[in-house]
């Protein structure tokens, strides 16, 4: 029988599934095997959901504009990258592709970059 | 299941998925996502990875390089250089963030700053940010006042002047002044520098509005009012998370009458 993870994958995805639970909850909920926490969190508390759901996505995604601290330039100058010889020698290693690990040459061009 | 490997105007696209999970991803972002190799997502809301994992034939989830206590800059580097490592391999790919992917995320600018020197086309998909649902959360029309944002520690930083009569969001105030990775729960004296910041500008009773738009369909938005004068310890006791809506003292006086008059004809 389906369980609580298949129901909050499904309230994702099927979007007349979502609209029926919300008309009638137990009826949406009558083919999932849930324990009465569980039905609880998803018909009263808020916050119960909140905790099964887990890390808040508010979490990842945090500014790094602090990175951009030493710089006074308005944008990213592509010409004055070109310029500069390390970046030059990063992109280079990058092209070369001879690197066993292809990631390192390209996490190198990052640091010179950002 | 995917279309990836036909024609493609671009090797890497960047595509916001929204902030409440798969019911926010626009037509547009779906069908990007579905004609690339391989998607890396930094998404945690429930059921989005396996739900791109039905479009996509390759996804990774990016959550894992985030190291608690460790500096934001360099996972936000290996990120972006995992997107350029694919897409020089195997384009198209894909990067996919949740909320806009263009708004407070530095994987993305590096991605496109290496896109411009390695001669790799980028495009751009806007997704729904948190400025859009903060909007439907407060029910405010930006038109009204206008509107005046800033990220918070950006706001201390460089002590930017705030204008009363212009509504102000704050972004990411529990990241205030913290340049890693942090779950833990922020302390009163964090931020008080905030509160006495906005002191300068507001009067102590005056309202200010927190916003935590609901990440999954059946959660609500979390909003709460608080007032300046108590605002470090309402936020240290708060959620810990979202951003503050400030508005107007007062509304800024009309100065133009002959315009207010062309306006007003007829009315």
């Amino acid at each position: 029988m389906p369980n609580l993870d298949d129901f909050l994958l499904r309230i994702q995805t099927d979007h007349s599934f979502y609209l029926r639970f919300r008309q009638n909850p137990e009826e949406a909920l009558g083919s999932y095997e849930l324990s009465a926490e569980e039905r609880a969190a998803l018909t009263e508390s808020g916050e119960q959901l909140r905790v099964r759901l887990g890390q808040l996505n508010s979490y990842w995604k945090t500014s790094c504009t602090h990175a951009l601290l030493g710089s006074g330039e308005l944008g990213f100058d592509v010409t004055a990258a070109l310029g500069r010889s390390e970046v030059k020698n990063a992109i280079d290693q990058v092209r070369a592709g001879t690197h066993a690990d292809s990631l390192k040459p390209v996490l190198a061009l990052m640091e010179k970059i950002g | 299941m995917t279309d990836a490997g036909k024609f493609s105007p671009f090797d890497i696209a960047i595509v916001g998925l929204g902030i409440v999970g798969v019911h926010q991803i626009t037509r547009e972002v779906g069908e990007t996502i579905q004609r690339c190799r391989h998607t890396f997502v930094v998404d945690g809301g429930f059921g989005v990875v396996p739900y791109l994992k039905t479009i996509c034939a390759e996804v990774t989830s990016l959550l894992p390089f985030y190291e608690r206590g460790k500096e934001r800059l360099p996972t936000y580097r290996r990120m972006a250089a995992e997107v350029i490592n694919a897409a020089i391999a195997r384009s198209p790919v894909c990067f996919a963030t949740y909320g806009h992917p263009l708004v407070y995320c530095y994987p993305a600018i590096l991605i496109q700053r290496a896109a411009k020197l390695l001669n790799l086309r980028v495009e751009a998909f806007p997704g729904i940010s948190s400025l859009d649902t903060l909007f439907v959360d407060l029910g405010i029309d930006a038109a009204t006042d206008g509107l005046q944002m800033y990220e918070t520690t950006d706001l201390l930083l460089r002590r930017r002047p705030l204008q009363n009569d212009v509504p102000c969001i704050l972004w990411q105030v529990n990241a205030i002044a913290e340049p890693t990775y942090e779950t833990d729960r922020r302390s009163a004296d964090q931020f008080l520098p905030l509160q006495n910041y906005l002191l300068e500008f507001y009067p102590p009773e005056h309202p200010i509005t927190l916003v935590l738009s609901k990440t999954f369909p059946l959660l609500g938005s979390t909003v709460e009012t608080y007032r300046l004068g108590t605002l470090a310890s309402d936020l240290e006791r708060g959620p810990q998370s979202g951003n503050l809506y400030i508005p107007v003292v007062r509304r800024r006086a009309i100065v133009d009458y002959e315009l207010l008059e062309k306006l007003t004809v007829g009315t």
